[in-house]
């Protein structure tokens, strides 16, 4: 990564610092994710309460009923009814769904960046899906590895929103739009991983994301989800590019070696990208 | 691209798990250079990096939670938190991997052993191709080749095994947190141990299979309170059945419907009905070789009909034992360059990790009756045993098989706390060929499990026949 000009770092270092005296505004979990996620994880939690949750949010009705009819979800027949979609899903998908909604819409909408922050969501959610595929060939936590793929990118908008806030109000010079994206580029991982953590999120996850990019960095027992995200990242931008990615670069990737995955195992990866983003696109 | 030449060795050993490790090192102690390919960026196989010893740290954690509640006689019962990961609870494992890792690394490296990190398959009878997981190939020519390249579980066609409702062995493990309910499909040595490792810790279990009993090659008596075990810490097995159809629900939780009608709702479903050899990717038709259904077709010696290539371990089908395993790997390079094989297999002890332990060495009671006709057989149950009763392994029992006369010990079979351990007493004695007297008359630490041999050993002797 190339080194940050001395505005670039002044402006780095002022978030970092708001970052560390935790001044830096998060973005908190929407109402009705906190709910699903708390309906999801009770053991009595049932298809007719969560629909009830739910039902009182009426975008959240709407994009649920959306997402259920996706190609990702293989309707057979469309759910017309709340409670049907919820039971199609599954508690668990609506919980992700939740988190997908927090990232996408309100919590992360930032005044002139709606396009970058829509891209970002597509990116995040071909993510999540290829993260899936990658843990289940190398045996890891399904689960895990689709959560840490939506919200791997957690932190940019946040830091977006950070670097739009500072140069209004502070005296620190304007950033140019390469040292505005170098910023954020360098700071998203330490943030993301803050707003996992500020979500009550597993640790495990934080640990991950905040090492996406450096996958050697993480603790020993995260290592292997962290490579598994750095390798996901990469896919997801060749299926659905905001930079780009050959598949020459796929096959040399160093994450690939640290999960010993094998030429052939990446060209069966590669081959996915045109159902990645026909399951993006139901999903976006 | 120019071909350059292969790199050429005595023995090249395709997979380092038990089998391939031990048949390196067996083959470097004779004096040959050895090459071992392994496609895993570290060495030891499924039994290291999925399997054995990843599982054991899993039951050392449950067998101290049902050791706990009953040497407290269930008054402290203990319970896990329901958020409680399923990492934490294997909280050595990383450190035992390691450890084991480091130790194996040592010893090829100590052997002046070459490793190549890489995908092996045949060009030649005598070459193998190995692809790096970079992409870079090379080739490695030699004299003799051992294939010992494991097995992975069957890939079955009509169950969907998709690693995060429904696992297979490789990947139950890597489940978060524990499930409050869990469906294993087999009854097989692997079904038999993660059934009864998380019912210990909680999980209510459920398992099918097609057989009348768990583990049904062994004694029915170790079943039987193998059984009672399991059931008392509320498991429930379901004998001769099989699963129709398994499906997520896509609420919470799995369905899986039976032959018989019954519908079994659970959170997750281990799917744990038999392993396939790993020999696709192999070209075996390049040197000449064809695998059975079971895997690679060997002669006794481990030899395949193409006299310098061996095959050992689980890529040959059963016992599919580490221990086992190893032993193939050693007698087969012993046999390639004429070495003494040493002891027959046959005393090849069985251990199966269950909570308790079940394990048996030599010949079961069924086994020698259908051999010599009659035999006598001494049981000792652990209540008998003061140490058993100190440390709360009571439910266990020690059979020890002899001949009709009450004389020659023909074999041992175990179930409880520590039977792994406690039969290889008895395996001395069979490759001694000792008299059952032998643990009459020997003394023995007091108190300790292996009393039980005395108190198998003087019921034998109250049997026998009286003279005159």
């Amino acid at each position: 990564m190339p080194s940050l000009s001395p505005t670039a770092s002044a402006h780095a270092a002022a978030v970092r610092q708001r970052c560390a005296g935790k001044t830096l505004d998060l973005p908190l979990l929407p109402e009705v994710a906190h709910k699903v996620r708390s309906a999801t994880r009770n053991p009595e939690g049932d298809a007719l309460t969560l629909a009830n949750v739910i039902r009182r949010d009426a975008a959240f009705a709407g994009y649920l009923l959306r997402v259920a009819n996706s190609p990702a979800y293989a309707a057979r027949a469309p759910s017309t009814s709340l409670q049907q979609a919820v039971s199609r899903l599954g508690l668990r998908t609506i919980g992700e769904i939740a988190i997908v909604i927090a990232c996408s819409t309100r919590a992360f909408a930032v005044k002139g960046h709606e396009g970058t922050v829509r891209a970002l969501f597509r990116h995040a959610l071909a993510t999540a899906l290829y993260a899936r595929e990658i843990a289940r060939l190398r045996r890891l936590n399904v689960e895990d590895a689709f959560l840490a793929g939506l919200l791997h990118d957690v932190g940019r908008p946040t830091v977006i929103q950070a670097l739009v806030d500072q140069q209004t109000v502070t005296s620190l010079p304007l950033l140019s739009p390469v040292e505005f994206d170098l910023v954020v580029s360098d700071l998203h991982e330490e943030v993301g991983a803050e707003i996992i953590l500020a979500w009550t999120l597993p640790m495990r996850l934080a640990e991950s994301i905040r090492h996406h990019h450096d996958p050697e960095r993480a603790s020993g027992d995260c290592r292997p989800m962290a490579a598994l995200l750095a390798l996901a990242d990469d896919l997801s931008h060749f299926a659905v590019p905001l930079r780009r990615v050959t598949e020459e670069g796929l096959h040399a990737h160093p994450a690939a070696g640290l999960l010993n995955l094998y030429p052939e195992e990446i060209v069966a990866l590669v081959a996915r990208a045109s159902q990645i983003v026909s399951q993006v696109d139901g999903l976006s | 691209m120019i071909k350059s030449e292969p790199f050429a060795f005595d023995v090249v050993v395709l997979g380092s798990g038990p089998a391939g490790h031990k048949a390196a090192i067996q083959a470097a102690k004779a004096g040959r250079t050895v090459l071992v390919i392994e496609e895993e960026a570290h060495v030891g196989g499924a039994c290291v990096h999925r399997g054995t010893i990843p599982s054991k740290t899993l039951r050392e954690t449950a067998v101290v939670m049902s050791r706990f509640r009953a040497r407290t006689a269930h008054v402290i019962d203990v319970a896990l938190h329901g958020d409680v990961t399923l990492a934490s609870l294997m909280a050595r494992k990383d450190e035992v991997v390691r450890g084991h890792q480091a130790y194996l690394d040592a010893q090829l490296a100590r052997n002046g052993i070459t490793r190549w990190h890489g995908r092996g398959r045949f060009d030649s009878p005598h070459d193998i191709l190995v692809r790096t997981v970079r992409g870079e190939t090379r080739t490695a020519r030699g004299e003799i080749i051992v294939v010992a390249t494991g097995s992975h579980p069957r890939v079955p066609t009509d169950i969907p095994v998709d690693h995060e409702h429904v696992f297979d062995s490789d990947s139950i493990l890597s489940m978060a947190y524990l499930p409050a309910t869990l469906v294993v499909l087999g009854a097989g040595v692997i079904a038999s141990e993660y059934a009864s490792i998380f019912a210990s810790l909680g999980v209510k279990v459920t398992m099918v299979d097609a057989a009348v009993r768990p583990c049904s090659f062994l004694d029915p008596e170790l079943t039987d309170r193998f059984l009672r075990s399991f059931t008392e810490a509320g498991g429930r097995f379901i004998g001769q059945q099989r699963a129709l159809r398994v499906a997520w629900d896509g609420v919470s939780d799995v369905v899986t419907t039976l032959a018989g009608g019954e519908i079994l709702r659970s959170e997750k479903v281990l799917f744990a009905l038999g392993r396939a050899p790993n020999v696709d990717g192999l070209d075996l038709a390049k040197a000449g070789l064809a695998a059975g259904p079971r895997g690679m077709l060997v002669d006794a010696h481990c030899r395949t009909s193409v006299p310098h290539i061996y095959a050992v371990g689980d890529v040959i089908g059963a016992p599919a034992l580490a221990s086992a395993s190893m032993e193939q790997g050693r007698r087969a390079m012993c046999h390639a360059f004429g070495l003494p094989q040493g002891q027959a297999p046959e005393t090849i002890p069985l251990g199966v990790y269950t909570i308790p332990e079940m394990s048996s060495v030599g010949l079961c009671e069924t086994e020698a009756i259908s051999r010599f006709g009659s035999v006598l057989v001494g049981r000792a149950r652990f209540e008998e045993v003061a140490r058993g009763q100190i440390a709360a392994i009571e439910d266990g029992l020690l059979k020890l098989v002899a001949d009709t006369r009450g004389e020659r010990v023909l074999g041992v079979q175990i179930v409880g706390e520590g039977a792994a351990e406690l039969v290889h007493l008895g395996q001395m004695a069979l490759h001694a060929g000792a008299h059952v007297d032998v643990f009459i008359d020997n003394i023995y630490n007091f108190p300790t499990m292996a009393e039980a041999y005395r108190v198998a050993a003087l019921d034998i002797a109250r049997q026998r026949p009286t003279l005159g």
